[in-house]
C-alpha cells in the first residue's frame, strides 16, 4: 500500500472536489471513541502535506456528532464548495468552506427539518445546490441550499425504515436511490414525485447503493448482512435480477462507491475491516487492501483523483492511499541475514500491501489516441474506435512557403544553373541589407569573380587612364604628378659632360670626402657616406651601379627617409618589392578602387591575390562598405568571410519580412516560416556563389553550418529531402550533428538519394570496374585500347579513374560503350573539345594569363572549358600512376597545372617532338610526343634511350594532360594531318592507352626511321603504357578525334612544318620547349610564386633533343637514374622527389639552350654520371661536390637536384 | 499513408517513430511493444516485445548514437530498455523505481548522454542515466503531488547546455519546470504553472530555438495551453496563452511539436488530430487537420 496519510480520528467524511482534494472528517455519531468524549469536531486536512502538524486545516466544534458528509462542487456562490453534514441532532448543517478556511470562521446554516437523525446527505451531481438529506425513519428530503427549501420526494411504494443510503443518478438528475434497513433499494423520481422501483435480492439486505457513473439505468447495490455479504450490479431495465454478483466480503457491506473516471472500478468496505476494489462490469475481485481495526464504515475515491480514495475505520483511522501499489512485496523489502537484522527491519517496514488479484489499469491512465510527429513532416496517429485501436503514418504536407521557394533552389541544383534563382530573388526587389546581393551574384554568375571585381574598379588601363584625369582631384595626388613629371625626365636629352669642371670645392667637407671616395673606387663608402650624410639622391645614385647590397641600402635610406610623409615613397616602397601588403593595409581605404588595381596588377600567386583582396574586403567591411568589401571576399574567394556577412544579417532579413508581411501574411504566416524564409536567402547566397567558386573544396563553412542545417531540418520536415542532403552536404561533418543528419538523410531517402549515391559511385566505381574492362583488352585485344591496365592496376587509387577519363576520349567505341551510363563520360567529352583558342593563348604565351593560371590548378577548366576542376587534378594523378607508386599524390598537383600550360610547348613544339623523339614511330610520335614532348624529349640518339624508357614516365607527371594534348594533337593532324600520313591515326589510338606490352610488340613495325622514332618507345613517355597497336585505332580514333577537335588553332601551323622535319632527322633538333615549362607551371602550383620563371622559360623552351652530343650522357643517365629510383622513394618523400626531378629538367634546359653551363662543368657532369651509371655513388658524390666548389657559377638549383638524385639513387640501391 | 489495423489485442496508447522515420514502435494494453519497419505505404513486423505485466504506455526511441534503443514505460511500474542487435531483440535493462504506473518516458537531448526521464503515476520522476559500463544512476524526486502524467526535456541551450530543464504536467493540474541542480544533484522547481483546471495529459517543449522557449500542455479540461517565455528572462515570466480560445470537444491527449518546432498536432479525444501554427500576430491558427 502506498499510503499517503492517515488522520486519526473516527469520523464520517468528505472528499472536496479540488484537483488536490481536501478532506473533511465530522466525529462519527453512535460510536465511543477510548475517551468516551462526547465532543463533536468537523476538521478539514489536507492528506497531500507532509508535514503531520501542517495537515488539519481547520477545527470547529459542531452541535453534534456527525453520521455523514457531503462536499459539493464549486459553484458561483461557494467558491470552494459547500460542505453538508447530517447530524445526530437532527440538523443538517451547511458550512461555506470557502469562508471557513479563508476567515477561520465558523458560520453556518442550519437545515432543520428531520424529525430524527440525519443519515445520509447527498448533493445532486448535477446540480449542486440540491441537496438528498434521509433519516431513521423513512424521511427523505430534497434540498435547495439556495433557498433552504425543501420537499419530500413524493409517496413511496411502502413504509420506508431507515434510509442510511443515498445516492443521485449521475445522468438524470431528477432519479435518485435509497436504501436502508427495510431489504431493499427504491429507486424515486422526482419528476414523478414518488419511489418507482424496488429492487430485491433474494431475502438480501440491500443496504447500500450506488449508481453507474454514466449509465443511467445501471446501479450497484451491497447486502448489509454478514450472512450474505454481496455486492450485485443492476440494469433497471431488467430489475428482477442482478446483473453480477461480486463475492468477496465476509461480513456485512457498509460502504460502495463506484469510480466515476471508470465504471470498471468500485471500492467496497465493510464489517470484515475490509476495503477491496472490483471490476463490477466483469464482476471480478480485483484487489484486497490491507484490512483495518476495525470496521471499515466509509471509503470513497477522491472525486477528481480517482488514483487516491480514502477509508474510515471505526479505530479511530482515515487511511488515504492510492489504489495502486508496484513496490516490491515486503518479503523482499526486508532481507535480513540474521533474525535480529529481520525483525528489525520489518518493524520499520510498512509490511500492509494490497492484494492484487488482478493488474487492471484504470481508464484515466488508458489514453486512447495520440500523435506524434517523426522526421520528415511525418506524424504517427494512433486512433481508437469501440475499443479498437488503428495507426497510421501520415505525412503532413509541407508548408507552403518551404515549397515555393525550396523547389526553385532544387531545381537549380538540379540543373546546376542558379541564374533562375537569381532572378526571382532579384525580382523580389527585397529591399534588406544584401538584397542587392542578387545582381551582384547574377553577375557573378555571367562573369565571373574577377569580372566582377574588375567590373567594381575598372580595368587597370583604364583605369591609369582614368586616374590620370582625375589626378588633381585624388589624395594621390603627388604621386601621379610626380610619376607624370618622372615621365618627362625620361624624354630628357642625354647629358653629356663638356667644359671643365673641379674636384673639390674648398668648404663642403661631405663633398670632398665623397669625391675622395668616389675617385678612389670606394663606392660602397661613399654610399654608406652619402646616407650617413642623408644624401639620398647622390646615394640613389651611386647604388644605381653599385651592387644589390648597395641598392638596397640606398633605398631603405631613401624610404626611411620620406616614407613617412610622402605617400608616393611610401607608395614606392611597395612597389619596389612587388608587394601590395603595406597599401592594401594601410592605404587610404577611400581610393580602395585603386588599391584594388594593386592588388590586381601585383597579383603574384593566387594565394597572395586572396590575402590581399581578402583583406582590402576587410578594411572595406570595417569601413562600412559592404557591398564592395563582398565583391573583394569574392574575388579572393573568401566564401567564409562572405558568408559571414550573410549570416550576420539574418536577423535582419528575419526582421525584414516580418516588417514586410502584410495583414493576411500575418495571419497565415509563422514565425518559423520567416526564419525559413530568411535562411533561404541565405543559404541560395551561398549556393550560387559556391557554384561560381573555383575551389571546390568548399572553404570553411562552419560558421554556416548552423544555418544550412537548420535549413536542411526545415526542408527535411517538409519532405524535400534531396534539397535538405544537398544543402548538408555544404556543412563540413566537424559541425555538431550534421553527420548523423546527413546519415539520416541518406537514409530516408534511400531512394531519392540514388542519384547522389550514383554520382559518388560515378567516382567511385571507375576505379574498382575499370581494371575490370580494361585490363581483358590489353591482353585480348589492343585496340579496346583502354588506358593501359597498369594506370588501373590500382583500383584504389581514387586517382585512377581520371586516367581512364582521360584516356577515353580517344577510347575505342566499346570501352566508351561501356562507360556510357557513366557520368564522367561528359566530362571526357567535354575535356576532348577543349576550346582550342583558348589553347592558343597560352601559347601565345602571355605572361599574365600564366600567371594566373599559376594561382590555382582550378583553372585548368578555363581552358578546358567544362572539365571541372576536379577532374583535372585527378587525371593529371592517373598518368604517373602506371609507373610510379601510386602514392605520388604528391605530384598530382602539379601535374595537374601542366595542362594549361602544355599547349603551348605543342605547337611550337611538335615538329620537334616528332624528331627528337627517339622512339616515336613516325607515325605516333606525332601524338605522343606532342604530349610528351613537352617534358619528354627522349633523347633521340643514343640506344641506351630506348633502354631508358621508364624516364617518360617520369616526365608524365609533368605532362599536359593527355585529353588536352591530344585533342591539340588530333587538329593539326586534321589539318594538316597528312605530313604523319598514317601515324596519324596511330597518334590517336595511342593515347587511347595500349597496353605496353603491345607497345613494344608492335616497336618497330610501323614505323621505319629508327633512329628518330623508334615508334614505340615513344609513346611510354607520354602515355606510357598506353600505346596501341596502330592500324587498328586508326579505324576507330580519326572519325572520333575529328568530331571532338574543334577548329585548329594557329598553332598548327607551326606544327607542320616541325613535323615534317623529324622523320628526316634524327636527333633533334627541334624547339622542344616543353620540357622546361613542365616544372614552372608546378612551382605556382607549389605555391611558389615565381611566374617570371615560367615565362622566361616559356619563351625559349629548350628541347631535349637540343642537347650537344656531349652532354648527352648526362641526360641519359640522369633521368634514367631518376626514372629507376622512382619507383622506389617512398611516398613521403613524393615531394623530394619532385623537386629533384624538377631541378634537373632545370639542368637538361640549360644543356639544351647552352646558356649556363660551361664546358669543364659538362665535363665534370658526364664524369658524374658515368660514375652514377656504374653505381658509383661516392665518386658521384665527390664530382658533385667538386663542380660546387669549382664552378659555383653555373651551379644554380640545378644542382640540388642532382645531389638529391644521388642521395636517392645510392639509398633504393 | 501507413494504416495498420489489428495491431494490438488491446487499445494502442503510443505510437512513435525512430530517428530516421524508418520504423515504427508501438504500445498497448495488450503489454506488448510491436516494432514496424515502415516504408511508403508498406509495413511490415519486426518483432513483438514482451515483458511489461500491465499495459504499456509509451515507447520512446533513444538517440541512434546510442545504438538501437527503445525503452517502454507501464502500468506495471517499470521502465524497461529494448535493444535490437543483429535482428533480435531483447531487454537489456530494467528501472523499477516507481510505486505505481509509470505514465511517460522520454530520452534527453543525445548531448547529455543516455538520460531516460520517467514521470509516475506516484507522483514522482526519475531520471535514470545509463552508463557506458552498464550501470545505472538514479535521480528521483517528488514533483507532484499526485500522479504525473507526462514529462519531457527542453532542448539544449545552445549557450549553456548544462543547464538542463524539464517539464512536467500532473494529476495537480500543474504544469512545472525544473532545472536540473548539480550541486545538490537533483532537479529542483523552478516553475509551477497554473492554469489547467483538470490534469494535465501531455506536455511538449518545442525543439523550436527560436528567442522564445514554448511549451504546449495538453489537459483533460479540454484545453491546451501554450507557455511562452523569452530565452533569457527571469523567473516567473512565463505568458499562457489558449492554443484555442473555446474548448476542444474533447479531452487533449497529446500534444506534439514538429521537428522544428513550427507546427503543434494536438490529439484529442475525438480522435482528432489538429494541427496549429502561430502566426506573426502571435496568434495560434489551426493549420489543418490530419486524415481528415
Amino acid at each position: 500500500m502506498v499510503k499517503l496519510c492517515e488522520i486519526n480520528q473516527t469520523a464520517a467524511f468528505a472528499w472536496s472536489h479540488d484537483a488536490l482534494p481536501l478532506i473533511a472528517a465530522g466525529t462519527l455519531a453512535g460510536v465511543m471513541d477510548d475517551t468516551f468524549s462526547s465532543d463533536s469536531f468537523l476538521k478539514i486536512y489536507d492528506p497531500f502535506e507532509k508535514a503531520d502538524d501542517k495537515r488539519l486545516l481547520f477545527q470547529t466544534s459542531a452541535d453534534a456528532k456527525f453520521h455523514s458528509l457531503a462536499w459539493s462542487k464549486p459553484t458561483d456562490t461557494y467558491s470552494r464548495g459547500l460542505l453538508a453534514a447530517g447530524l445526530e441532532n437532527n440538523d443538517i448543517q451547511l458550512y461555506d468552506v470557502g469562508k471557513l478556511l479563508k476567515d477561520n470562521s465558523t458560520a453556518s446554516t442550519k437545515l432543520s427539518k428531520h424529525s430524527s437523525p440525519v443519515l445520509q446527505v447527498k448533493f445532486n451531481p448535477l446540480q449542486q445546490h440540491i441537496l438528498a438529506s434521509s433519516g431513521t425513519k423513512g424521511e427523505i428530503f430534497v434540498w435547495d441550499t439556495n433557498k433552504g427549501s425543501s420537499f419530500t420526494p413524493g409517496r413511496a411504494m411502502s413504509p420506508v425504515g431507515k434510509v442510511s443510503s443515498l445516492s443521485w443518478n449521475n445522468s438524470v438528475s431528477h432519479i435518485f436511490a435509497s436504501a436502508g434497513d427495510t431489504g431493499y433499494a427504491s429507486i424515486w423520481d422526482l419528476k414523478a414525485k414518488r419511489e418507482v422501483l424496488q429492487l430485491t435480492y433474494s431475502g438480501v439486505n440491500l443496504s447500500v447503493v450506488d449508481w453507474h457513473p454514466s449509465q443511467s439505468t445501471r446501479l450497484v447495490t451491497a447486502s448489509g448482512s454478514d450472512l450474505d455479504p454481496v455486492i450485485l450490479t443492476w440494469d433497471l431495465r431488467n430489475s428482477s435480477t442482478p446483473e453480477k454478483v461480486l463475492k468477496g466480503h465476509r461480513k456485512a457491506i457498509l460502504s460502495l462507491d463506484w469510480c466515476h473516471q471508470d465504471p470498471n472500478l468500485l471500492l467496497s468496505s465493510g464489517k470484515d475491516d475490509a476495503t477491496m476494489l472490483w471490476n463490477p462490469v466483469e464482476g471480478k475481485k480485483l484487489a484486497e487492501y490491507p484490512s483495518l481495526p476495525n470496521w471499515v464504515h466509509q471509503t470513497t475515491f477522491a472525486p477528481r483523483l480517482p488514483d487516491v480514495f480514502a477509508s474510515a475505520s471505526l479505530d479511530k483511522k482515515i487511511v488515504v492511499q492510492t489504489l495502486q501499489d508496484t513496490s516490491p512485496p515486503v518479503s523482499s523489502k526486508v532481507g535480513g541475514s540474521n533474525e535480529d537484522d529481520f525483525w528489525n527491519q520489518i518493524s520499520s517496514t510498512d509490511t500492509q500491501q494490497p492484494v492484487f488479484q488482478e493488474q487492471q489499469a484504470p481508464a484515466w491512465l488508458s489514453r486512447p489516441v495520440s500523435a506524434t510527429f517523426g522526421f520528415g513532416g511525418k506524424i504517427a496517429v494512433v486512433q481508437t474506435v469501440d475499443d479498437k485501436s488503428t495507426v497510421k503514418v501520415v505525412t503532413i504536407p509541407g508548408l507552403e512557403t518551404i515549397d515555393s521557394s525550396a523547389k526553385a533552389l532544387a531545381d537549380a541544383v538540379k540543373k546546376n544553373d542558379f541564374s533562375e534563382v537569381c532572378k526571382i530573388r532579384i525580382e523580389a526587389e527585397s529591399n534588406f541589407a544584401g538584397g542587392k546581393d542578387w545582381t551582384l551574384l547574377k553577375e557573378l554568375l555571367e562573369k565571373g569573380p574577377n569580372a566582377l571585381l574588375e567590373d567594381r574598379i575598372g580595368k587597370n588601363n583604364d583605369a591609369a587612364e582614368e586616374e590620370s584625369k582625375n589626378v588633381s582631384s585624388s589624395s594621390d595626388d603627388d604621386f601621379f604628378q610626380q610619376l607624370g613629371s618622372a615621365k618627362k625626365a625620361e624624354s630628357v636629352a642625354h647629358f653629356t659632360p663638356s667644359g671643365d669642371f673641379k674636384l673639390f670645392s674648398g668648404t663642403d667637407e661631405f663633398t670632398n670626402k665623397a669625391t675622395t671616395k668616389i675617385l678612389e673606387g670606394q663606392f660602397e663608402e661613399a654610399l654608406d657616406l652619402c646616407v650617413s650624410e642623408n644624401r639620398i639622391l647622390e646615394a640613389l645614385v651611386l647604388a644605381l651601379n653599385g651592387t644589390d647590397d648597395m641598392k638596397t641600402k640606398a633605398k631603405s635610406a631613401y624610404f626611411r627617409k620620406y616614407a613617412g610623409e610622402s605617400s608616393l615613397a611610401r607608395l614606392l616602397y611597395s612597389a619596389s618589392r612587388e608587394n601590395v601588403l603595406d597599401v592594401v593595409a594601410h592605404g587610404d581605404i577611400e581610393s580602395w578602387k585603386q588599391i584594388a588595381r594593386a592588388v590586381v596588377a601585383f597579383k603574384g600567386s593566387k594565394e597572395s591575390f586572396d590575402f590581399n583582396i581578402t583583406q582590402l574586403g576587410d578594411r572595406l567591411l570595417s569601413s562600412g562598405s559592404r557591398d564592395d568589401a563582398i565583391a573583394c571576399y569574392i574575388a579572393g574567394n573568401a566564401l567564409d568571410k562572405v558568408s559571414s556577412i550573410w549570416l550576420s544579417e539574418l536577423g535582419d532579413i528575419e526582421k525584414y519580412y516580418l516588417e514586410q508581411s502584410n495583414n493576411d501574411e500575418k495571419k497565415k504566416l509563422s514565425a518559423s516560416d520567416i526564419r525559413f524564409k530568411a535562411l533561404g536567402e541565405v543559404v541560395e547566397k551561398v549556393f550560387v556563389y559556391q557554384s561560381t567558386a573555383t575551389s571546390p573544396s568548399s572553404a570553411n563553412l562552419e560558421n554556416l553550418g548552423s544555418a544550412f542545417k537548420e535549413y536542411a531540418e526545415y526542408l527535411a520536415n517538409a519532405g524535400q529531402f534531396e534539397l535538405a542532403r544537398e544543402t548538408l552536404g555544404k556543412v563540413p561533418d566537424v559541425v555538431p550533428g550534421v553527420k548523423l543528419e546527413k546519415e539520416r538523410l541518406d537514409k530516408v531517402v534511400a531512394k531519392p538519394s540514388k542519384p547522389a549515391a550514383a554520382k559518388y559511385s560515378s567516382y567511385a566505381t571507375p576505379v574498382t570496374s575499370r581494371p575490370a574492362t580494361f585490363a581483358s583488352p590489353v591482353v585480348a585485344n589492343p585496340v579496346s585500347g583502354a588506358p593501359a591496365p597498369s594506370a588501373f592496376a590500382t583500383p584504389r587509387n581514387p586517382y585512377a579513374r581520371t586516367a581512364s577519363v582521360s584516356g577515353n576520349p580517344y577510347a575505342p567505341k566499346t570501352a566508351m560503350d561501356s562507360l556510357k551510363s557513366n557520368p564522367l563520360n561528359h566530362g571526357i567529352d567535354s575535356a576532348a573539345v577543349p576550346p582550342p583558342p583558348k589553347l592558343e593563348s597560352h601559347v601565345s604565351s602571355q605572361p599574365p594569363s600564366v600567371a594566373k593560371d599559376a594561382g590555382g590548378w582550378n583553372d585548368i577548366p578555363e581552358s578546358l572549358g567544362i572539365q571541372p576542376p576536379k577532374r583535372g587534378s585527378v587525371s593529371s594523378s592517373s598518368v604517373p600512376s602506371p609507373y610510379q607508386v601510386q602514392q605520388r599524390s604528391g605530384s598530382l598537383r602539379p601535374v595537374s597545372r601542366a595542362p594549361s600550360i602544355p599547349p603551348p610547348p605543342k605547337s611550337g613544339s611538335i615538329n620537334g617532338d616528332a624528331v627528337r623523339n627517339p622512339y616515336a614511330p613516325s607515325a605516333q610520335p606525332v601524338v605522343p610526343p606532342t604530349a610528351t614532348s613537352n617534358f619528354v624529349p627522349a633523347p633521340p640518339i643514343s640506344p641506351q634511350q630506348r633502354a631508358v624508357t621508364p624516364r617518360a614516365p617520369v616526365r608524365n607527371p609533368y605532362a599536359p594532360s593527355r585529353v588536352d594534348s591530344q585533342p591539340l594533337i588530333g587538329q593539326q593532324f586534321g589539318q594538316f594531318g597528312q605530313p604523319l600520313g598514317q601515324p596519324l591515326g596511330q597518334p590517336l589510338g595511342q593515347p587511347l592507352g595500349q597496353p605496353f606490352g603491345q607497345q613494344y610488340g608492335q616497336a618497330g613495325i610501323p614505323t621505319p626511321g629508327p633512329a628518330n622514332f623508334a615508334p614505340p618507345r615513344a609513346q611510354p613517355s607520354f602515355d606510357g603504357n598506353s600505346v596501341p597497336p596502330p592500324p587498328p585505332l586508326k579505324a576507330t580514333l580519326p572519325p572520333r578525334v575529328e568530331a571532338a577537335l574543334p577548329p585548329p588553332p594557329r598553332p598548327v601551323a607551326a606544327a607542320p612544318p616541325a613535323a615534317v622535319p623529324p622523320p628526316s632527322t634524327a636527333p633533334p633538333p627541334s624547339t622542344a620547349p616543353p620540357p622546361s615549362t613542365a616544372p614552372p607551371p608546378q612551382s605556382p602550383l607549389l605555391q611558389q610564386p615565381q611566374p617570371q620563371t615560367p615565362i622566361s622559360l616559356r619563351s625559349s623552351l629548350p628541347d631535349r633533343a637540343n642537347i650537344p652530343d656531349v652532354a648527352q650522357p648526362i641526360y641519359i643517365v640522369l633521368s634514367s637514374e631518376l626514372e629507376k629510383v622512382k619507383p622506389k622513394i617512398p611516398a613521403k618523400f613524393g615531394r623530394q622527389l619532385l623537386d629533384a626531378e624538377k631541378r634537373l629538367n632545370i639542368l637538361f634546359d640549360h644543356l639544351a639552350t647552352g646558356d649556363l653551363l660551361t664546358g669543364p662543368t659538362i665535363e665534370s657532369l658526364v664524369q658524374l654520371s658515368n660514375a652514377l651509371a656504374k653505381k658509383d655513388f661516392a665518386g658521384a658524390s665527390s664530382l658533385q661536390a667538386k663542380i660546387s666548389v669549382d664552378h659555383a657559377g653555373e651551379c644554380g638549383d640545378w644542382m640540388v637536384g642532382v645531389k638529391r638524385l644521388i642521395g636517392m639513387a645510392k639509398a633504393t640501391n | 499513408m501507413v494504416t495498420i489495423s489489428n495491431a494490438h489485442d488491446g487499445l494502442i496508447h503510443d505510437a512513435v517513430l525512430d530517428y530516421y522515420g524508418k520504423r515504427l514502435a508501438t504500445c498497448s494494453s495488450d503489454k506488448t511493444i510491436k516494432i514496424f519497419q515502415v516504408e511508403g505505404d508498406n509495413y511490415k513486423l519486426i518483432d513483438t516485445l514482451r515483458g511489461h505485466e500491465g499495459p504499456v504506455w509509451q515507447v520512446s526511441w533513444a538517440h541512434p548514437k546510442f545504438g538501437v534503443i527503445l525503452a517502454s514505460c507501464s502500468y506495471d511500474g517499470k521502465v524497461l530498455i529494448w535493444k535490437e542487435e543483429g535482428d533480435t531483440w531483447s531487454n537489456i535493462a530494467e528501472h523499477s523505481v516507481h510505486q505505481a504506473s509509470v505514465n511517460s518516458i522520454s530520452w534527453a537531448p543525445s548531448e547529455y548522454g543516455a538520460l531516460l526521464l520517467c514521470t509516475s503515476s506516484d507522483g514522482k520522476c526519475s531520471v535514470v542515466e545509463f552508463q557506458a559500463d552498464g550501470s545505472q544512476k538514479t535521480i528521483v524526486w517528488q514533483a507532484h503531488a499526485i500522479g504525473v502524467n507526462a514529462g519531457t526535456w527542453a532542448p539544449p541551450q545552445k549557450e549553456n547546455i548544462s543547464e538542463r530543464r524539464i517539464v512536467t504536467g500532473g494529476c495537480d493540474n500543474l504544469v512545472k519546470i525544473w532545472r536540473f541542480d548539480a550541486v545538490q544533484n537533483t532537479y529542483v522547481e523552478e516553475e509551477a504553472l497554473a492554469g489547467h483546471t483538470d490534469w494535465v495529459r501531455d506536455v511538449a517543449w518545442s525543439p523550436s530555438l527560436l528567442s522564445k522557449y514554448y511549451i504546449a500542455s495538453a489537459s483533460q479540461d479540454r484545453t491546451v495551453i501554450i507557455w511562452t517565455k523569452e530565452v533569457g528572462e527571469k523567473k516567473g515570466a512565463w505568458k499562457k496563452q489558449l492554443l484555442r480560445h473555446d474548448k476542444f470537444p474533447d479531452v487533449c491527449w497529446r500534444a506534439s511539436w514538429s521537428m522544428s518546432g513550427n507546427v503543434l498536432a494536438i490529439s484529442g479525444g475525438d480522435n482528432k488530430v489538429t494541427l496549429w501554427k502561430e502566426n506573426l500576430g502571435g496568434e495560434w491558427e489551426e493549420a489543418g487537420e490530419v486524415d481528415q
